[in-house]
């Protein structure tokens, strides 16, 4: 058989797989998904909306779903599955098995005809099986492909499905196939699955009592798209609940009642599930019954604080036992852990996030790649420590939920740390050249023709507007050319009528009238382009998101409020003009800032792709915090062997050249060609320097306790680092007792966030004293143990067992004293579970003290123009899915200087920032922001009012010529100059005051009243 | 009969241009009627004889010396005037390095229609005479204190701003310690109101408005190259003469005008329709006074 | 001259944070007065109080113009801008006597769907009570 041959391959296809394959293909590399599902999209489609920051789960997938299936680079395989995988890094050879799916792909229209001929009915999977759907279906509304399959395993093979698609394109003799393709890397991205509690933890009445449901069929019940359209009620009775209570932990942290292991996100996923409840029905009674409220990462505990701020209840406990009332509400019986008191309470409806467990399919799949599984099912590091994204075998890397439970931003952060990684042993490849953009007409010199299309969504449009009325008044419009209705405009084939309609019609503007413009908008304009429409002849009205959906009981509003919508649209699209793709050359090179365990490992990283990299230091010596660190978790790794081996990856390589003792003077310039003044201190050499991406990765630090626990009055005071020396030092002596206070700091009034690694460090650390002084009684006083990261909650459950320290539950509104008396230091401090004052004598105070970004931070944010919170944290472009890209372009962040997180997730960052940052240099063109500011020099009076108004610097006062000049690449496009020149100058392309006017002016031009 | 300070101007002119300081000289020359003058460039020494000063030299000079800009040019400068210098020096529309600028201890402008309300009848002939003005009309020759007479904005002048000018001709007026309370006492009086009788004070004067610009042209501060306000007069949208629209002309124009407009009270001199426009003067003085 | 006075609304929103929790507002439902016509920019900082003048001139009885909080504009500073240019014309409404409850700024970020949906209910209601925008000029 001829092998087709790929670079690399990425093995399924949610949010971890998807990021993989696009860094990659992005980098020019051809690249092979295969997906086991019918659609892509993994789990993360499913979810309702994501924490913190209440985005919409689908919306920010989706895009990423279409991304993938439209890139040029990427070929996508679905319902298949890898059978075999044999050769060596660089030369896979790889058997695929492709079930069959009755239905052709290229045939498929997705009009669901075939769905509604097919008589059997089916649990629908997706939708957690609250509600049904036929043999043949498709997964979910956004699916990617949008072809319709069938479900082998409930087909009767009766054919109605074949007799009532138009197009033909089923057919019952299709076979699954195998096939055999060669790659040199190989990425594995399966995702997770939740346990389903019905044989662990069955006593929490799963699948007996109809109205206890898995957080993620609860996810379903709130998604819009979901079984009840959104409408949060019981599966036994249709009622909205007027109590919800989640059970935490199901199968987590146990090891009788599951698995040993924290799930990560359940804490947070339970807070925003009760949080949207409670905004869309603030009625609800919602209780969450938890075991620690793990709120750790960035800005999770100002979340938690929020939902309980909105009336979440939080209920510190122990769940026994469920059973049913006779109107199937649930009777709950629970100790309460701060009280003691047992106690029962009747909820409506019950939730319970259960454990993250791996997909089944693991195991199969760990044998056909000759890679490892732990005792649970997730795939294995080949060394937990330091290469925490490298399988068991040479060229497989790992990323998201196959290897244990993950966030989304972690996953992302892996996937482009595995892509960077996969991508070392292709670097000798040739890559996939720029793809030529297709031909574009030129219509500046012809009168508008406009297309409009209106979408009806299914029914989320057409159930509410009417969308023929508004289709024929479009019509009735002088500029429009060609008007028609849609189901689904995003589907594949209503695009493909799209491009039919632009060639046939000689459309030259075409207006979409279906969701938003920020989900949707590449799509169509890809469409366009497609068929040679710049995406500046691309206009959308927003009849859905801001429309059906708002004005459900208003019909007839809705439809004229639709129509004005297309009015405003079609008269800004006469105006609009094409937005020039232009492309800079970029330097190669890649400044890395930074020289500890993240920047170390982000430049070895890029060199290994080939890339050139200067790596600046502040201090004079390399390794960051690993030079002032003990024996790092999980396996007491001394720091300082880890640093050495860095130090010695960074110093063999000719690519890398390291600059320490200095401090990044100047930054000017923008992606593709930033000028970075190195100033190496007092009397050094000032050294320019010329790249074309920066990478910060300048670390956290302690925050200064001076005046609070004591610290700074004793020297028997001290802070976790201080702690870390002294191990390290074997200074520590001979404590009889030592005292961890976590949180000193941290959560409160002054700032709230959680440090996430305190309590993992304060475990870690523990240990090792006792290891070091084994008579040493150890006390350890928390708010919540919050331990992070793969394997700590086992690290924790081992510390428990072996040192036996004394825990101390306190309250932050009776945070531990601590108190000097005639040279002894007492800590008194409330125990919140004993429910008394105690007080301990220490020899050694240990603070885990709240950390913040790095003190540069606030000089460089600046100098980067990138933006940081009060804790000195950098903002990264999104919280869920580019936590390591700025917004400012062609800069990327990783390590603790985005957030504090172990060693293992900082070089998993380190090799997806310099993943992301290699990207603009493989490929050694970036396009420039298309819609840039512009002056008309003929109208400039050169009076520099609109000059302050840039925040990125683009624009400048020519002193010879008296006018206004700006340097597009600089230019964001947000267009605050243009409103701020008197003179009209100033005109935003894209938003120009002719094409914003023309939607002001015509909004209300014929309204309703 | 010539004031002295009229001969000062005259011979300080003509010498600037005869030694070739500068290339043009900015001032009044007189015009149809004695209560009439408009601005005038001497381009040699021999035209600096058509100079005038007298107590109605009322137009801006800053928004005609602006139209030279680029040239070496002297200008004799009221403090009216001279504040809206600075504000178009700031904005980069001269280059003060090309100016020559010559004070004058301006005493306040005549109002023109106080004058004619003094002495009826066609007025032949204003001079002045110490504190008072005299006013020759074909029958009669009135005699008034020249504070009786004076422009609003001249009565509560805010004097020239200090170490500005290269050279001054007459006394200096010593500038207000504050900006005298009168100046403000007309918008005052609307702020009082409530808003749906401003609204209605608005609509009764803008109702007037015929949008021909006038105000917006003679403007000293106005200085864009067209005006995007004004633009587009030919565009479908653009031909509605609803009050809206010209509440939303004059809304802009205050706007665009906020951060800058001195109060030199040329648009409501300008204004055929008699619209009080200078109460947007005042009003945006007022509330930058108040930043 | 029974119907009830439906007011007419223009809101400028800014396209990451203000618009995109109208998107929201969508997805989860909120339901509001089908009032307003939505116009999408980049930032609140490009609004130009042209815009408002012009929305009054073509009819709105009210504008909205809305961008992120404070602190979180996409682009850093364009709020900043917004919210100093509107200070200085919302007195001069006010100065001509239109009333201030016609023109609104306000902050509205990506998740605030039912903030969003809020305000543009509040405003509905105010300037049902306030009535249309006429000039009477006789
Ligand atoms: S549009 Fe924004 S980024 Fe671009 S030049 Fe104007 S102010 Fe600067
Ligand atoms: S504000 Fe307008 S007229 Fe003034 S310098 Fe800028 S572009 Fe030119
Ligand atoms: S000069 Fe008077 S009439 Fe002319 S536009 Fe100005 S206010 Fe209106
Ligand atoms: S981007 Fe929203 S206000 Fe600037």
């Amino acid at each position: 058989m001829d092998a087709h041959a790929y670079d690399a391959l990425v093995i399924g296809a949610g949010i971890s797989g998807m990021q993989a394959a696009l860094d990659l293909a992005e980098k020019g590399y051809q690249v092979l998904v295969v997906e086991r599902q019918a659609s892509i999209g993994g789990t993360m489609a499913k979810l309702d909306k994501t924490f913190p920051t209440n985005d919409c789960a689908i919306c920010i997938t989706a895009p990423k779903m279409v991304e993938l299936a439209r890139h040029p680079n990427i070929t996508l395989l679905t319902s298949a599955q890898v059978e075999r995988v044999a050769g060596s890094v660089g030369h896979f050879e790889v058997t695929i098995w492709r079930q069959t799916t009755y239905v052709d792909p290229e045939k498929c229209t997705g009009c669901g005809d075939c769905a509604r001929a097919c008589p059997v009915e089916v649990a629908d999977t997706f939708n957690g099986r609250l509600s049904r759907r036929k043999a043949i279906y498709l997964q979910f509304p956004q699916a990617v492909p949008a072809v319709y399959t069938i479900d082998y395993a409930q087909c009767t093979g009766c054919g109605a499905c074949d007799r009532a698609c138009g197009p033909g394109a089923i057919s019952f003799l299709r076979r699954s196939q195998p096939l055999t393709v060669t790659v040199g890397s190989i990425v594995v991205a399966t995702g997770f699955e939740v346990l389903e509690p019905t044989e662990l933890r069955r006593e929490y009445g799963y699948g007996r009592f109809a109205n206890v449901l898995t957080a993620l069929q609860y996810e379903r019940l709130m998604a819009a798209s979901g079984p009840t359209d959104g409408h949060v009620t019981r599966p036994s009775d249709g009622q909205a609940p007027r109590s919800i209570a989640w059970i935490q932990c199901v199968g987590s942290r146990s090891t009788q009642g599951g698995h040993p292991y924290c799930s990560k996100i359940c804490c947070m996923y339970a807070t925003k599930e009760a949080l949207i409840t409670r905004e869309h029905a603030p009625d609800t009674a919602t209780t969450i019954f938890y075991m620690d409220l793990r709120a750790y990462g960035k800005d999770f505990q100002q979340y938690y604080q929020r939902a309980a701020s909105h009336g979440v209840r939080y209920v510190r406990s122990r769940p026994a036992s469920v059973s049913e009332n006779a109107d199937q509400s649930l009777l709950l019986e629970y100790e309460d852990t701060l009280t003691g008191k047992v106690a029962s309470e009747t909820f409506d409806l019950l939730v319970l996030s259960t454990a993250v467990v791996p997909p089944p399919e693991n195991r199969r799949l760990a044998q056909a790649l000759g890679i490892a599984v732990d005792e649970h099912g997730f795939f294995v590091a080949r060394d937990a420590l330091r290469a925490p994204l490298h399988a068991t075998r040479e060229g497989i890397f790992l990323a998201g939920g196959a290897q244990g439970p993950n966030d989304i931003p972690d996953c992302v952060a892996q996937a482009s740390g595995a892509a960077g990684l996969a991508a070392v042993p292709l670097s000798q490849r040739q890559r996939t050249a720029e793809p030529v953009p297709p031909a574009e007409r030129d219509v500046a010199a012809e009168a508008p023709r406009t297309g409009v299309f209106v979408c009806s969504c299914g029914k989320n449009i057409g159930g509410f507007v009417d969308v023929e009325a508004v289709t024929a008044s479009a019509r009735a419009l002088p500029e429009v050319a060609f008007a028609e209705a849609c189901t689904f405009a995003c589907s594949e084939d209503a695009q493909r009528k799209i491009r039919g309609a632009i060639e046939a019609n000689g459309l030259n503007r075409v207006v979409v009238a279906a969701c938003s413009p920020i989900t949707h908008g590449p799509v169509f304009q890809q469409t366009c382009a497609e068929v040679g429409l710049n995406a500046g002849l691309f206009e959308m009205a927003n009849i859905r998101n801001q429309c059906s959906w708002v004005h459900s009981s208003e019909p007839g509003p809705a439809t004229t409020k639709a129509a004005d919508l297309v009015r405003m649209a079609v008269a800004r699209a006469s105006y609009v003009k094409s937005l020039p793709v232009q492309t800079i050359e970029v330097t190669p090179g890649c400044l890395v800032i930074g020289g500890g365990a993240a920047g170390m490992t982000a430049a070895i990283t890029l060199a290994e792709m080939g890339i050139e990299v200067v790596l600046v230091e502040r201090e004079t010596v390399l390794g960051g915090k690993l030079n002032l660190l003990g024996k790092l978790a999980p396996n007491d790794l001394p720091a300082s062997t880890f640093r050495e081996h860095l130090v010695h990856e960074v110093q063999r390589r000719p690519l890398i050249k390291v600059f320490t003792g200095t401090e990044v003077g100047e930054v000017s310039g923008h992606v593709g060609n930033f000028q970075v003044t190195l100033d190496g201190g007092l009397g050094e050499a000032i050294t320019q320097v010329q790249v074309g991406t920066i990478i910060v990765a300048t670390g956290f630090r302690e925050i200064d306790l001076r005046g609070r626990y004591g610290y700074g009055d004793d020297p028997r005071i001290i802070t976790q680092l201080e702690l870390e020396r002294r191990l390290r030092d074997g200074t520590l002596g001979k404590p009889r007792s030592v005292v961890m206070i976590n949180c000193a700091g941290s959560l409160d009034a002054e700032n709230p966030s959680c440090c996430r690694i305190g309590c993992s460090v304060a475990v870690k650390n523990a240990r090792l004293v006792h290891q070091a002084a084994p008579g040493t009684q150890v006390f350890l006083l928390y708010q919540d143990l919050r331990v992070y990261g793969k394997g700590q909650e086992e690290a924790f459950t081992q510390m428990l067992a072996e040192v036996a320290p004394q825990r101390i539950r306190y309250d932050a509104e009776r945070p531990p004293r601590v108190s000097l008396e005639h040279g002894r230091i007492m800590v008194t401090v409330y125990d919140t579970l004993l429910r008394d004052e105690l007080e301990v004598e220490a020899d050694l105070v240990v603070l885990t003290a709240a950390l913040r970004g790095d003190i540069e931070t606030p000089r460089l944010k600046q100098m980067l123009k990138v933006g940081a919170n009060a804790q000195d944290f950098y903002h990264e472009a999104h919280a869920k899915i580019r936590p390591l890209d700025f917004t400012t372009e062609g800069i990327y962040l990783c390590g603790g200087d985005h957030y504090p997180r172990s060693i293992p997730d900082t070089l998993a960052q380190a090799a997806g920032a310099a993943s992301r940052a290699a990207i603009p240099l493989l490929r050694g063109r970036v396009k420039v922001e298309p819609i840039v500011a512009e002056v008309e020099a003929a109208r400039c009076s050169g009076c520099g009012l609109c000059v302050p108004h840039c925040p990125y610097g683009a624009m400048r006062l020519d002193p010879e010529r008296g006018v206004l000049v700006i340097e597009e690449v600089l230019c964001k496009g947000c267009g605050t100059c243009v409103a701020a020149c008197p003179s009209g100058a100033l005109q935003q392309r894209g938003f120009a005051d002719a094409q914003v006017l023309a939607m002001i002016e015509t909004a209300w031009e014929g309204a309703l009243v | 009969m010539t004031t002295s300070l009229e001969t000062q101007l005259r011979s300080r002119a003509h010498d600037l241009l005869a030694e070739g300081v500068v290339e043009l000289f900015l001032g009044y020359r007189q015009g149809s009627n004695p209560l009439r003058v408009a601005p005038f460039v001497a381009r040699t020494p021999l035209e600096t004889a058509k100079l005038v000063w007298n107590a109605v030299c009322v137009p801006n000079l800053a928004g005609t010396l602006a139209k030279h800009a680029g040239q070496r040019i002297g200008v004799a400068l009221k403090a009216c005037d001279a504040q809206t210098l600075r504000e178009l020096l700031k904005l980069n529309q001269l280059e003060r390095s090309r100016l020559y600028l010559i004070g004058i201890g301006c005493e306040g402008m005549a109002n023109p229609e106080a004058i004619t309300d003094a002495a009826p009848g066609r007025v032949t002939g204003l001079a002045e005479a110490g504190p008072d003005l005299v006013i020759t009309t074909a029958d009669d020759v009135v005699r008034r204190e020249r504070g009786t007479l004076l422009l609003t904005k001249c009565a509560t002048c805010t004097g020239m701003p200090t170490d500005f000018c290269d050279e001054w001709l007459g006394e200096a007026p010593p500038a207000p310690p504050t900006v005298p309370a009168e100046r403000f006492a007309a918008v005052q009086a609307l702020a009082t109101l409530a808003p749906a009788e401003r609204l209605a004070f608005w609509s009764e004067h803008l109702s007037r408005c015929t949008l021909c610009y006038a105000c917006q042209t003679v403007c000293p501060l106005c200085f864009c190259k067209e005006c995007a306000l004004t633009l587009e007069r030919d565009h479908p949208r653009r031909q509605a003469r609803e009050p809206m629209t010209i509440f939303a002309y004059h809304l802009m124009r205050a706007y665009h005008l906020a951060d800058r407009c001195t109060g030199c009270d040329e648009c409501s001199r300008v204004c055929p329709e008699d619209i009080p426009l200078n109460l947007i003067c005042r009003k945006l003085e007022q509330d930058r006074s108040q930043v | 001259m029974s119907e009830p006075f439906e007011p007419k609304i223009v809101g400028l929103l800014c396209s990451w944070c203000a618009y995109a929790g109208a998107d929201t507002a969508g997805v989860s439902r909120v339901q509001y007065p089908p009032n307003l016509r939505i116009v999408r920019v980049m930032c609140s900082g490009r609004v130009d109080p042209l815009f408002v003048a012009r929305a009054f001139e073509h009819g709105a009885d009210g504008v909205l113009v809305a961008g992120c909080h404070p602190g979180d504009c996409h682009y850093l500073s364009g709020n900043n801008y917004a919210e100093e240019r509107f200070a200085k014309f919302a007195q001069l409404l006010d100065f001509f006597g239109l009333d201030q409850r016609r023109f609104k700024l306000a902050w509205v970020s990506g998740s605030e769907g039912a903030r969003f949906a809020t305000i543009v209910a509040e405003m509905t209601e105010e300037l049902r009570a306030l009535g249309p925008l006429e000039l009477k000029v006789q």
